[in-house]
């Protein structure tokens, strides 16, 4: 695979920002040592893509640094875009992070690289703050993502910033988010009522996460509206361990094109 | 501008930098839209780094990105190591690999044009000499060749001022292999009508400044169309080399006009 550190200026961002992209380049290891043949897989078509967040307080370099996403990537025929997200709530006055991470990046992105427009071929994902944003995003574009999914989420955000923020002098009010297009509850009723397909849902937690209780009582919810869910636990804590197993999990679940070549066996 | 910085399976792992024009306020304010802008896949030049250097370096040492987005170019700049851009003799392919392969990897990448009017190859230093090399030894892929206080002249004494016998033994082979016909950039070499224009800068007191006058006058009597540009030596050493890529990227390549 090919691993990029892109740089590039965002309007929305006011700022250079990075994103990390992995490209599925693959490359025919066996290959002449002449270097004469054709040494890499290449096709026309535009590639799949999964929207990958990190964590509050982590930037684009950490999904790339700290777990195996670029392989497993690279087995699915994915490219990954990882950006750096420093607002999920759009509690800063200064930037719009949720409109670059779901207009201008996008964008970009596809003028740069053979990246799908297609619904079926976008999914978006993440950790902690990340998973809740992926799903704010699925759920506030439903027509944009095919599926979303989260690690160890709190996906209940008005409750999360209630419990954990409530002094905090940076992040939005609890009650402020109440029934806004940041709150999940809101956007799954409001895609109801308005009959819009929902995207296929991923959600994972650890069981001693902190984040538990929360996603316990979200995917009761999404289970009593009858969303295609897939649940999975499993013994862990918010940590990156974790989140290095559960996104295998999470590609795993994807639709993707993993062609006739010989799949890596992970352990 | 955009810049990407990247690890690939190459010649083995390998690193290469690239940067792609942006569209920007600048653009919008001349009134091209975005569309416009993005709609036409962007010329490329590939530019090679010099001896002991790797594929930061021109992002590094000038101003690549700015010249580059000025003249609507992306540029490709891929470590090519200690090679000369030469089958090295005791190691990896790199001629085969940079006019194949390495292609190959970026045009399925990014929407660069594939034709040859819009393909150039320029370096500094060893970087020329491959630039010089491989444009005339594969003329069909480049329209242009540019060589910045290139190496044109290949000798165990001209080069020793960087390179032992060891080093050169290893890219060019044994028995002074670098003496050998396959490595002299020969104008003469290419036959038909299609030659890549050839822009060479050379300093003043550049070791193969008198080389590079002498390979100006045999592009002179083979027909192509070339310039050759002397430099002072006025600055430091990455500033010279600054004001080439300027007249390089700005005036060789690219003849239309800047945005801005």
């Amino acid at each position: 695979m090919a691993i990029m550190r892109l740089t590039f200026q965002s309007e929305k961002l006011r700022a250079s920002t990075d994103v990390h992209v992995v490209f599925p380049l693959k490359r025919n290891s066996f290959g002449d040592p002449e270097g004469r043949e054709p040494q890499y897989f290449v096709s026309e078509k535009k590639y799949k893509v999964l929207w990958l967040i990190h964590g509050g307080g982590d930037n684009y370099s950490d999904w790339v640094y700290r777990t195996r996403i670029s392989e497993l990537a690279e087995a699915g025929n994915l490219v990954t875009v990882m950006p750096s997200i420093r607002d999920f709530t759009d509690s800063r006055g200064d930037t719009c992070y949720f409109e670059y991470l779901t207009e201008e990046l996008p964008s970009y992105i596809r003028r740069i690289l053979p990246v799908s427009e297609r619904r079926e071929d976008n999914f978006i994902a993440g950790l902690s703050m990340g998973g809740y944003i992926s799903y704010r995003a699925a759920l506030n574009y439903p027509e944009r993502y095919a599926c979303v999914g989260s690690l160890s989420s709190p996906l209940d955000i008005v409750e999360d910033y209630r419990v954990r923020h409530g002094n905090s002098k940076t992040l939005a009010s609890a009650d402020s988010l109440i029934g806004t297009d940041k709150d999940i509850y809101a956007l799954v009723e409001k895609n109801l009522a308005e009959n819009r397909a929902i995207p296929r849902m991923f959600q994972a937690c650890g069981t001693e996460d902190f984040a538990w209780d929360i996603n316990e009582k979200m995917r009761d919810y999404f289970y009593s509206k009858n969303l295609d869910l897939t649940w999975e636990q499993g013994p862990g804590i918010h940590c990156w361990e974790f989140w290095s197993i559960y996104i295998k999990k999470l590609i795993d679940w994807l639709p993707l094109d993993r062609g006739g070549e010989e799949r890596h066996k992970f352990q | 501008m955009a810049r990407i910085q990247m690890n690939y399976p190459g010649v083995g792992s390998a690193s290469m930098d690239i940067c792609i024009p942006q569209y920007s306020m600048a653009e919008k304010q001349a009134g091209i839209t975005e569309d416009e802008f993005y709609g036409k896949k962007f010329p490329v030049l590939w530019l090679l780094h010099g001896e002991g250097e790797s594929c930061g370096d021109w992002f590094r040492f000038t101003l690549l990105e700015e010249y580059a987005q000025q003249a609507g170019i992306a540029v490709v700049c891929p470590t090519i190591e200690n090679s000369f851009g030469v089958n090295v003799k005791k190691g990896d392919p790199w001629e085969n690999f940079l006019t194949g392969n390495l292609r190959t990897a970026v045009y399925s990448m990014f929407p660069f044009s594939e034709k040859r009017e819009d393909n150039y190859i320029a370096g500094v230093s060893m970087g020329g000499y491959a630039a010089l090399r491989l444009g005339l030894r594969h003329p069909e892929l480049y329209s242009a060749a540019g060589s910045i206080d290139g190496i044109v002249s290949l000798s165990e004494e001209m080069l020793a001022y960087w390179w032992d016998k060891k080093q050169l033994t290893y890219v060019f082979g044994e028995d002074e292999g670098w003496l050998s016909e396959d490595y002299r950039i020969l104008p003469e070499s290419v036959k038909g009508t299609e030659k890549p224009e050839v822009y060479l800068f050379c300093r003043q007191d550049d070791r193969q400044f008198e080389q590079n006058k002498r390979l100006k006058e045999a592009l002179d009597r083979n027909g192509f169309v070339s310039t050759f540009r002397e430099e002072t030596s006025k600055g430091l050493k990455y500033e010279v080399r600054n004001r080439q890529l300027k007249e390089l990227i700005l005036i060789s390549i690219s003849p239309k006009p800047v945005v801005r």
